[in-house]
């Protein structure tokens, strides 16, 4: 009898197929050819030499702090901004769902895109936002040309961008609270802060922890929105590792640009597996 | 029992797609018998030559050449042209300025029977190298000449060798042949004219603010200090493309080899760096010189607000490539074309003021197409008067042509007869990636981290070094640090 409820092991060769051959193989195909000098056709075995030059790299630590920097500011960004919205468009308002559809459409617009936008809003003379600080007497920046502040600019487009996909997840967190809470507190003389805060923000500990986690490694990777609006630049200044690693693709550095992945690979396995185990840890107490 | 056929049949279906998706067939191994005509992948295709896969699905039919009759037969003297009827495939780039060719283009389709299929890639060149790769390169390629041939393009394996073709050979000048050939062996012609890497003026601006072309240095921050307190703008910084900031280290480099002679053949050998040779550095400190000369917004303005500055006087000089002026011509017009003048970027001394210029973009030929006769046939063309009449006659010369004995009969820009003037003092050195095969990839982002005062020179020059070095290991160049 308790044999018949699982399912033969079958049904999951298909996805098991696609998982092996697109997943894993490249995976470990990579990780080969971070050991080589290779131009596509013929690989040269070098040791641990990519790796080497990969990590004495002078721009790497860098690269590492704007990644670490962008992953941080966009994460803690998208929840606390995301959970605020959420909550008031759970709240009692009548254009909820048209809210609900206008938040969520910038996820839908591609990111380079959305970096092509902004670049093109941000331009320090031309760009629609210093004209606007304009009407009020303040002189705008140039906000992706001044090193000290284009990583913030890029950060703020992000935010932007993947606001919509946290919003989503904690409206559908908040929306499994069971009503009765809501109600006892209610009935108890509770106001709208202390619901807040004692109800919906313990009570939505799941939808948050999946926020964090998803919008930390999609910090971590971050590159389009880099590379459309700065392109790693003014100089270096805003390189994270996506960009570092493409732009030794682009030069032809093929085994190098494999072993930065490779790399970026262990870099975010090391950050996002604690981050869940700790975060998992805090949901079951 | 239903849930069963649904899942065998949703499982089928997946295997299907899997197998559709990933299991492309591709004709022969990689790198042989590329098709050309088909695949469009992520590229715009413009005039689409008789490639019929835009029939809904995946291309993976193998193209059938509906059009490309095997020509066998040797082209005919300058002149008269053999006609066969063929239709060749060509990637270009979006920064290259088409004009010309397309004139040329035009001609060859009425002479010659060939019809070029082009295709613009919006990527970066690396496109050129993964379609090498996966063996699915054009019939042509419009490319660099210089150091990334050797370095990047692997010509030995993907291009046509021009060596044993008198009627190409003939034609090329020497100068350019180097910037073409690999190994001893010349591989492509050029695909428009030469050009100099130097100051670009408007000479309203200069005449207005009672300036004269400086010949030193010291000279040229005087300009600029004068034209800053008459209210213009004395420098154009365009480095929200970032290449655009090489041009002046790049361009210094008349100064610097007149300083260090062997500098190109020692940096080759690895005896010396750009670090320990002060001329390199002070080709770097420049940037700290003039950086408070730039427009407001030099970190993000672009290639084509630079013409625009430069065109209306809005910045008095710009430190740019010649290729410049057809824009101008071609956006304003020769009213304002015979404003712009140009001159080298200045050194020390101004008896010894110089001009560095570069070799144009280069034609190759895939020597893996199916179609190599007509590829060359094409190539013939495009190096003969007749090809050149064309050619300059919608697009007119931003720098020496690089074909022996021909003279064009345009008018030229003044701004390239002002470059004239250097070359026939003799006072040019090509740019240095065409004197040293090692260059490295992040010139452009070094340059604008020095100008942005993120740098000294000195830093610059040390991350210039390792760059190179990078590029060499990777690269796979036999050259030590």
């Amino acid at each position: 009898m308790k044999k018949n409820k699982i399912y033969p092991l079958y049904f999951a060769l298909p996805a098991l197929l696609v998982f092996i051959i697109l997943f894993l193989v490249p995976n470990f195909i990579s990780f080969y050819y971070s050991f080589t000098i290779w131009d596509l056709k013929n690989a040269t075995w070098c040791g641990f030499d990519n790796y080497k030059m990969f990590l004495s790299d002078a721009g790497l630590a860098l690269s590492m702090k704007n990644t670490l920097i962008y992953a941080v500011a966009t994460c803690s960004l998208k929840v606390i901004l995301g959970f605020l919205i959420a909550v008031f468009l759970t709240s009692a308002i009548k254009t909820k769902d048209l809210l609900r559809s206008i938040v969520f459409f910038a996820t839908l617009v591609s990111a380079v895109a959305v970096g092509i936008m902004f670049k093109a809003m941000l331009h320090p003379t031309k760009g629609i936002v210093n004209q606007f600080l304009g009407l009020f007497g303040f002189s705008g920046a140039d906000w992706l040309g001044n090193t000290k502040l284009a990583l913030g600019s890029v950060i703020f487009a992000d935010v932007w961008r993947g606001l919509g996909i946290a919003v989503v997840i904690f409206v559908a967190g908040i929306q499994s609270i069971d009503r009765s809470c809501f109600e006892s507190a209610v009935m108890d003389g509770a106001t709208g802060f202390h619901i807040v805060r004692h109800i919906i923000l313990p009570l939505s500990r799941a939808s948050r922890n999946s926020v964090i986690i998803l919008s930390f490694i999609s910090g971590i990777r971050s590159f389009e929105l880099i590379w459309s609006m700065t392109k790693g630049g003014p100089g270096f200044a805003t390189d994270v590792l996506g960009s570092v690693v493409y732009k030794q693709y682009s030069a032809g550095y093929y085994g190098l640009s494999t072993t930065g992945n490779v790399i970026m690979l262990i870099f975010i396995m090391f950050l996002a597996f604690p981050l869940q185990k700790i975060l998992e840890k805090k949901e079951e107490a | 029992m239903k849930k069963k056929v649904l899942a065998l049949f949703l499982s089928a279906a997946m295997a299907a797609g899997l197998i559709a998706g990933c299991g492309t067939p591709k004709e022969g191994t990689s790198g042989a018998a590329a098709d050309g005509a088909g695949s469009g992948d992520d590229a715009t295709t413009v005039d689409d030559g008789g490639s019929g896969d835009d029939a809904a699905g995946a291309d993976s039919e193998a193209p059938g050449d509906a059009d490309g009759a095997d020509a066998a037969a040797d082209s005919g003297a300058d002149g008269e042209w053999e006609y066969k009827e063929a239709t060749l495939t060509l990637l270009t780039f979006p920064d290259i300025n088409m004009d010309g060719f397309n004139a040329v283009a035009a001609l060859a389709e009425e002479k010659l029977g060939i019809t070029i299929d082009i295709e613009v890639v919006a990527a970066g060149e690396d496109i050129l190298t993964t379609r090498q790769a996966s063996g699915d390169l054009n019939d042509l390629c419009i490319a660099n000449s210089g150091a990334t041939l050797g370095t990047q393009m692997d010509p030995e394996n993907n291009f046509i060798a021009l060596n044993d073709n008198a009627v190409i050979m003939d034609r090329l000048d020497d100068t350019f042949k180097d910037a073409v050939s690999f190994n001893g062996t010349v591989y492509g012609v050029p695909q428009t004219s030469g050009m100099a890497g130097c100051v670009m003026y408007n000479k309203k601006v200069f005449a207005d603010a009672g300036v004269e072309v400086p010949h030193t240095w010291d000279e040229f921050i005087e300009v600029c200090d004068t034209l800053q307190a008459a209210g213009v703008t004395p420098l154009i910084g365009t480095f929200g493309d970032a290449w655009t900031s090489q041009v002046l280290f790049l361009g210094d480099y008349y100064n610097l080899k007149s300083a260090e002679p062997e500098f190109a053949a020692n940096f080759e050998a690895g005896t010396q760096k750009y670090a320990d040779t002060e001329a390199a550095i002070r080709s770097f400190s420049k940037f700290a010189d003039v950086q408070k000369y730039y427009n407001e917004d030099y970190l993000s303005a672009t290639f084509s607000d630079g013409v625009d500055y430069l065109a209306e006087g809005e910045g008095a000089m710009w430190i740019m490539l010649t290729e410049v002026i057809p824009e101008i011509d071609a956006l304003y017009g020769e009213e304002y074309t015979s404003q712009i003048g140009a001159f080298g970027v200045p050194g020390e001394s101004a008896d010894n003021h110089g001009l560095t210029v570069w070799e144009p973009n280069a034609l190759y030929g895939n020597k893996n197409s199916d179609k190599v006769d007509d590829i060359i046939r094409f190539m013939e063309f495009y190096v003969s008067d007749e090809a050149l009449d064309a050619f300059n006659a919608v697009q007119t010369p931003h720098g020496p042509v690089c074909i022996k004995g021909y003279e064009t009969s345009v008018e030229l820009y003044p701004a390239v007869q002002d470059m004239q003037a250097y070359i026939d003092d003799g006072k040019t050195s090509v740019a240095l990636e065409f004197e040293c095969s090692v260059i490295g990839a992040n010139c452009d982002a070094i340059c604008v981290e020095c100008a942005t005062g993120q740098t000294t020179a000195q830093q610059a020059a040390e991350k210039l070094d390792d760059d190179c070095y990078k590029a060499a290991v990777q690269l796979g160049l036999e050259w030590e640090k």
